[in-house]
């Protein structure tokens, strides 16, 4: 049994979110790039510190934190795991997501005089793991089906999918003139490894029977697709550390497109109505990944109501022996429990993102020598709201903030965020992004007022990186 | 100025920590979900049983592959078994259930009897509740196979039963599992 408790803690432990409010907009820091690729650029070139350019992660759960179950509080375990057991909804879902920038930069083109295109380009690994809380399946596993007579349990509950993948991609960014900007990015997906359950259907119910006291009526279409993940199992295996090492080997062969491969598309725009104001939108990861390697499906698919067993004697008319008769009661359930492994391909979307801000300048720098403010100067500080949303498989989870940036010097910036969404509705965020010299370094986390005691926060995520930025000449 | 600020954030970032929990309640996990099945069940005329002499003793019985109990999941965790038969007999003679356990060598584990009663042709309803604990549950756990036997014992009054001879007797019958997943 101990690995059910591992298996609960990791569920419990981890669950990551994908929205990036911090960095969204942040034009100072080039990854801001792959949020809207018609984010306003204003630097000559830059590249990404190999590596390190962009580290993000993020983990949550609706509805849950770590706390809530592990507090060591003297509350007894099993009474803290009931009450989450049955406070969360079928809806409240366990997300990670994790990136790393392997490389990436970009450079301006086109007219000498000012350059109006940027090109980017880059290579980054991802990680998205996205479950729902299976509730009726908690709910029968923790307390049976004896006080559950008549209540249909929803085996749809069971709703996950998590993905690891590389990402290769190429944007072109064009001011279209002071007000318009927009851009688009292409991406080539090579999925390292895939597991998808999200079509699950059927039931399991227990009812007052007729001739009997009870008829459990199972019914099943519950499918999981995995890609990437046969062949790992099927590694020779000479201990633990063997595997990993040639697990992590083999997986990084797939990089490259060496993996299951798929395509898609970010596009994105920035338009100021008045020179204070600023509207920018954005979708990514509009794209499918195509698994055709190394793909395994496996299927439990059927439908049997069971009454008990009814014996033979003295006759019943059907000419069956009690044998056959009782073979053909273990042959429906055999049939109904037997995994089926199929080997077809499938089609994976992606979980496509929408970012979206409206947003005030004001405050230009005063300068010293006479008491004014220099007109060509870049405005201090800004403010606005931004909205992000994320397509999952049951619906789409939203989210809303108010930021505010400020210029703080002139190597460094800073932004706030209040966020509100399914994880909670006090989610503080603070970015700092400095360049000294030509070197960038950003760094931003979320849910500050949870910091001191991440347990007990819904949500958290960092991200941190280095660039070498090469300014516009001032002109 | 900005290293120190980067510092000082890079310091609440390592220094932001996970406090107050203890992870190793994980270890304390225990579930104790009560299920519940059909088990046995059959529904009898009287004519099946016909009989001439009213005298006689007349033996039916069946053999059903029961190893659930063998199962990995259920020999870990299941901490009490009951099974709870309910038999309504409306034919005017004694009966008899006797269920039998054997294990693979064909051993009997264990055995027990309900004895029915009749009231004429009205419905008697006899309830029977066996249940399975500590040593008792072991040996159901070596259980493969279970034996049901039912006697109808001779007509006090001496009636024979033929094909127009009334009432009914009939088994309802479930199992109720009573487990306790832990830790060990």
């Amino acid at each position: 049994m101990k690995k059910l408790s591992y298996i609960f803690l990791f569920f419990i432990s981890f669950a990551f979110a994908q929205n990036k409010q911090l960095l969204y907009n942040f034009t100072d820091i080039p990854q801001s790039l792959l949020l809207n690729p018609g984010a306003e650029v204003n630097y000559k070139w830059h590249a990404g510190f190999p590596l390190l350019s962009h580290i993000h992660a993020s983990a949550g759960a609706s509805g849950v934190t770590v706390y809530d179950v592990f507090a060591d509080n003297g509350v007894n375990f099993n009474d803290k795991l009931r009450r989450v057991v049955y406070n969360l909804d079928r809806n409240d879902y366990f997300t990670i997501n994790q990136q790393l920038e392997i490389f990436s930069g970009g450079f301006a083109y086109g007219n000498s005089y000012e350059p109006d295109k940027y090109l980017s380009f880059g290579l980054y690994q991802e990680l998205d793991v996205h479950f729902y809380y299976p509730r009726d399946y908690a709910i029968l596993a923790y307390e049976g089906n004896q006080n559950n007579i008549g209540r249909s349990f929803d085996l749809g509950d069971l709703n996950g999918k998590g993905e690891l993948l590389s990402v290769l991609h190429v944007g072109i960014t064009k001011k279209v003139n002071k007000k318009w900007t927009y851009g688009v990015r292409g991406k080539i997906y090579s999925s390292l490894l895939n597991f998808k359950s999200t079509n699950n259907s059927g039931s399991f119910v227990t009812t007052e029977g007729t001739n009997n006291f009870y008829n459990h009526s199972f019914d099943l279409d519950l499918q999981l697709q995995t890609s990437g993940y046969a062949s790992l199992i099927d590694l020779d295996n000479d201990g633990q550390n063997d595997w990993n090492r040639k697990a992590i080997k083999e997986l990084r062969k797939r990089v490259l497109f060496g993996g299951n491969l798929g395509l898609g598309l970010d596009a994105g725009f920035t338009y100021h109505p008045k020179e204070q104001w600023t509207i920018t939108g954005s979708i990514q990861d509009v794209g499918f990944i195509y698994h055709t390697k190394d793909v395994e499906t496996y299927a439990l698919k059927g439908q049997y109501t069971f009454e008990g067993v009814n014996p033979l004697f003295p006759n019943n008319g059907s000419g069956q022996t009690a044998d056959e008769y009782w073979q053909e009661i273990t042959e429906n359930f055999e049939d109904l429990f037997e995994l089926d492994t199929i080997t077809t391909n499938y089609m994976a979307w992606r979980s496509p993102k929408i970012n979206g801000s409206a947003s005030y300048k004001y405050g230009k720098k005063v300068l010293k020598e006479c008491n004014c403010t220099a007109d060509d100067g870049d405005y201090l500080n800004e403010v606005g709201l931004q909205l992000f949303a994320i397509g999952r498989s049951r619906r789409p989870q939203l989210s809303v903030s108010a930021f505010y940036y400020r210029r703080l010097f002139n190597f460094l910036s800073g932004k706030v965020t209040y966020t509100v969404d399914g994880f909670s509705k006090t989610n503080i965020g603070v970015g700092l992004s400095s360049h000294i010299g030509n070197i960038n370094f950003y760094i931003m986390a979320d849910n500050l007022l949870e910091y001191q005691n991440l347990a007990k926060s819904n949500y958290a995520s960092v991200q941190l990186g280095f660039n070498y930025i090469f300014p516009m000449e001032k002109k | 100025m900005t290293k120190k600020i980067v510092c000082c954030f890079l310091l609440v970032a390592i220094f932001s920590c996970v406090k107050d929990v203890d992870f190793e309640q994980a270890e304390d996990i225990v579930l104790s979900p009560v299920v519940e099945s059909s088990l046995v069940f059959f529904d009898f005329e009287a004519s099946e049983f016909s009989e001439p002499t009213g005298t006689a003793i007349v033996t039916v019985g069946d053999d059903l592959e029961l190893d659930i109990f063998n199962d990995e999941f259920l020999r870990d965790n299941l901490t009490r078994c009951e099974f709870f038969f309910e038999i309504t007999n409306s034919i005017d003679r004694n009966f008899r259930a006797d269920i039998i356990l054997y294990d693979e060598n064909d051993q009997i584990t264990y055995a027990f009897a309900i004895n029915v009663m009749p009231d004429g042709n009205n419905e008697v309803v006899t309830t029977h509740t066996e249940v399975f604990e500590e040593a008792l549950l072991e040996q159901l756990k070596s259980t493969v196979r279970l034996e049901l036997i039912l006697s109808m014992f001779p007509s006090a009054t001496g009636i024979p039963l033929d094909e127009n001879s009334v009432g009914n007797i009939k088994m309802r019958s479930k199992a109720t599992l009573f487990f306790l997943i832990d830790n060990e």
